[in-house]
């Protein structure tokens, strides 16, 4: 089977656009022993925190830390699912309400792999990689964000 | 011995610095050591939660400290 595992780098300054998310897709074009995506999107949420309005997330990480956290979590994938490529890009910087942060792209020969590796994949990334949010509030003041 | 301290998210708004070169009068030390010392220092770290990491390895236990470390102080995980 076609696999890729080159080391790239995750994180994205700011949004991740929608068409940035297009034409990754696009890309897959070519691969042809494809017969599945599975993509998860993550979008900043309009949280309201003791009656404030969330409008925008500042991340922030321990970047050395983080790659070396995503490089493991993308071994253990391709070591636990039979994908042809994984993809994974986290916002660093700015994110407002209602864009994406976290753009997690899965590809293989069947669909149903393609379910367990992203679930896999996201709770990875959620649970064990060194990254922070600052919520910040309507009126500038901020909170930090913590996963539940 | 010297080593690095690193505190990132709320972390570094309570000690107010991201990074900081500590030189200790010892050749070596715990992890749980070096907390008690960090907390004496910077009172705000007595009751929050936080993870430890030593050369971007998140330790469980309590572990050997020694020259030229890089300790990270990492508040919950918020990626995604």
């Amino acid at each position: 089977m076609e696999t890729e595992k080159k080391i790239k780098k995750t994180f994205v300054q700011g949004a991740i656009s929608p068409e940035f998310i297009g034409t990754s897709i696009a890309k897959h074009q070519s691969k042809t022993a494809i017969g599945a995506h599975n993509i998860f999107l993550g979008q900043v949420r309009a949280d309201v925190i003791e009656g404030k309005k969330v409008v925008a997330i500042k991340y922030s990480a321990y970047e050395e830390m983080a790659e070396l956290k995503f490089y493991e979590i993308r071994e253990a994938a391709f070591a636990k699912y039979e994908v042809t490529c994984l993809h994974i890009y986290h916002s660093i910087g700015t994110v407002k309400t209602g864009e994406i942060c976290l753009f997690v792209f899965v590809s293989a020969p069947k669909r149903k792999v393609v379910y367990e590796a992203l679930h896999f994949l996201v709770e990875e990334i959620k649970a064990s990689v060194p990254i922070f949010g600052k919520e910040i509030l309507e009126d500038d003041s901020y909170t930090w964000k913590t996963n539940s | 011995m010297i080593i690095t301290l690193k505190y990132f998210g709320l972390i570094a708004d309570l000690v107010n610095t991201h990074e900081e070169q500590l030189e200790l009068s010892v050749d070596n030390c715990t992890s749980q050591e070096l907390c008690d010392t960090l907390q004496s220092k910077y009172p705000g770290l007595v009751n929050t939660n936080f993870a430890i990491a030593v050369n971007q390895l998140i330790i469980q236990s309590v572990t050997p400290i020694s020259n030229n470390d890089i300790i990270a102080l990492l508040p919950p995980f918020a990626g995604g």
